[in-house]
């Protein structure tokens, strides 16, 4: 169980997250948005100096880290044939469906995801609401909202296998 | 509160966690969390065990404060 990429996996994708987040920043501020008075808006982006070097290094950073996850992706199937993770299925693929015991732990996890979400989308919209926040940063708000999600998973996952 | 002597009973016949896993089909993480009295298996689980360790399903889970009534 060690080993296993499922108990990981929403580890990785919280980096996702944070990559997905790095491009939103980057275009957000390179961006220029312009509505036109008779419909329609123009979208350009100007990557210059230090813009044009962040958005290489985000590349870099892409292409890593799919490297890297589907190495991972690729030595856990081999490991576990049992319990591959596949992206052609549409269930989680953080999932500990073993047995009924996992599957607890499993629904432990989501129900406090479910929660989560509960409170955090009406304070969000409330803040949205309220507060002058520019489109970069709602957006980025909401992948931190989807990042806390695989975190408040992963912490209930870690937490039940650190007493077996 | 579900209360058990499945490692008592378990003992008995000498089988390992993972032995009698096997034969319930669940994984040793499950035998070790129900002997510790921290997950309450399902009835098809506990029916399983009963037959594996060859006994009743009362002989291996009770109640919390039906222990006197047992003895």
């Amino acid at each position: 169980m060690k080993n296993d990429m499922r108990i990981t996996y929403p580890l990785w994708q919280m980096a996702g997250i944070f990559i997905i987040m790095g491009f939103v920043l980057l275009v957000g501020y390179a961006a220029t948005v312009n509505t036109f008075s008779d419909g329609g808006f123009g979208f350009e982006i100007s990557m210059s100096g230090n813009s044009g070097i962040l958005l290489n290094a985000m590349m870099v950073i892409v292409v890593f880290y799919l490297l890297l996850f589907c190495l991972r992706i690729a030595k856990h199937n081999k490991r576990m044939p049992k319990h591959k993770i596949s992206m052609t299925t549409y269930k989680p693929q953080e999932y500990l469906e073993d047995d009924e015991l996992f599957q607890d732990v499993t629904k432990q996890a989501t129900k406090k995801v479910y929660t989560y979400f509960a409170w955090a989308l009406p304070v969000m919209a409330g803040v949205y609401l309220m507060l002058p926040i520019s489109k970069t940063w709602m957006i980025v708000g909401v992948l931190l909202l989807a990042a806390g999600q695989y975190w408040i998973y992963y912490r209930t996952i870690r937490k039940f296998m650190s007493s077996v | 509160m579900l209360k058990n002597r499945l490692k008592e009973l378990r003992a008995r016949y000498s089988f390992t966690q993972i032995e009698l896993a096997k034969q319930v089909g669940v994984t040793r993480q499950t035998i070790g969390f129900i002997e510790k009295g921290e997950f309450s298996p399902s009835v098809t689980l506990s029916l399983k065990l009963a037959k594996a360790l060859d006994c009743d399903i009362n002989e291996i889970f009770w109640l919390e404060g039906e222990e006197e009534h047992e003895e």
